[in-house]
């Protein structure tokens, strides 16, 4: 194997990620050459340098800034939510509302042998599917997706 | 509050025995899968352990692709917000440090562009963090080293150091970092060394220099 060959292979030596013929014949190489050896030690010294390297730590503050401001957005999300719901609600009791008042002016213009039972059923299709939506609304907060 | 699922409880049971570091690798995501539900109920207890789990990690993360604690500080705050305001949302498709931390490299990435624009670095503020001071002389050495490696860091460019970082400090596996930065398996690997060998010449040539 040649210098600039094994240059790129100096990285994945030190890294141990060379199968394990590359290695032997990497290993082969850098015994007779001492400048692929220093490019080596080099490398290895950055890998020990990176290693030693200390990140900071953040201060107890940090993390009590951090919590109060997630926690301050938190509330707010939960209420912007409450909201929504609130509004939903609203329009499912007026929508449901209105279409029972009209079914009743409706049956009330109209010969009542004929149109009670729809009326009934009507009503009761009405009542079920508001009832259902909301118990779907109510049933909050969500699941999120892909739960197992 | 709910209560711990039962699969999360069994975590720590046979399998626990038998592999380890394998069955607390486990356990541990299913309780962030866990706590990311939890959270996108609005469970504060959620939150706070989510906190308490990962800010150091994320600040770290940060500090290093950054190379300014305040930096660090602002994009792990932002990145926390958005965990938050995602939770509802949050499908478990693979583990949730790579999630959490592919927010938080793209909010480095962004951080990068504006301070690039503004030409400031604020490597400075690095004095006023919080370690476990034993020796003066050695906690000064290993500042001056984490500023000499962020120095080194901050002359690639942000896909390689990013790469050089997720895989020499996060342990992440090729695989994961090609996750998080949206590329190939072997464009993660070629990050990755390409990112080392640069950095050796840099390291190297101020070694040289000294």
């Amino acid at each position: 194997m040649k210098c600039n060959k094994i240059s790129n292979h100096l990285v994945a030596y030190a890294l141990d990620e060379l199968p394990p013929r590359e290695r032997q014949r990497t290993q082969e190489h850098l015994a007779a050459c001492a400048s692929c050896r220093a490019r080596l030690h080099a490398q290895e010294r950055t890998l020990a340098a990176l290693s030693h390297a200390p990140a900071p730590t953040p201060t107890p503050e940090m993390q009590r800034d951090l919590l109060r401001r997630l926690h301050q957005r938190q509330a707010e999300i939960l209420e912007a939510r409450r909201r929504k719901q609130e509004r939903w609600e609203t329009v499912l009791f007026g929508v449901t509302a209105a279409g029972v008042s009209s079914a009743v002016t409706f049956a009330g213009f109209t010969h009542v042998r004929v149109l009670l039972p729809l009326l009934v059923v009507l009503f009761l299709l009405g009542g079920v599917t508001g009832g259902l939506l909301l118990a779907m609304l109510a049933g909050r907060p969500r699941r999120s997706e892909g739960e197992p | 509050m709910s209560a711990v699922p039962q699969q999360w409880v069994a975590g720590w049971g046979a399998s626990a025995v038998r592999e380890p570091a394998a069955a607390r690798a486990d356990a541990e995501a299913q309780r962030d899968d866990w706590l990311m539900q939890q959270l996108g109920r609005g469970a504060p207890h959620a939150l706070d352990e989510l906190v308490r789990r990962y800010h150091q990690r994320v600040f770290a993360f940060a500090a290093r692709l950054l190379g300014s604690v305040e930096a660090a500080e602002d994009v792990t705050q932002e990145t926390f917000l958005r965990v938050l305001e995602r939770a509802p949302r949050y499908a478990p498709k693979g583990k949730f440090a790579v999630w959490l931390l592919t927010i938080a490299a793209n909010l480095c990435k962004d951080y990068r562009k504006q301070q690039r624009r503004r030409a400031e670095t604020s490597l400075d503020a690095l004095e006023g963090t919080e370690a476990d001071v034993v020796d003066v002389e050695e906690e000064a050495a290993r500042r001056l080293l984490f500023r000499r490696v962020c120095e080194a860091g901050a002359q690639l460019s942000h896909e390689h150091w990013t790469a050089v970082v997720l895989k020499h400090y996060e342990g992440f596996g090729y695989d994961d970092i090609a996750r998080v930065m949206g590329c190939s398996v072997g464009t993660a690997k070629s990050r990755v060394h390409y990112g080392l060998k640069r950095l050796r010449e840099l390291l190297g040539a101020e070694d040289e220099m000294q």
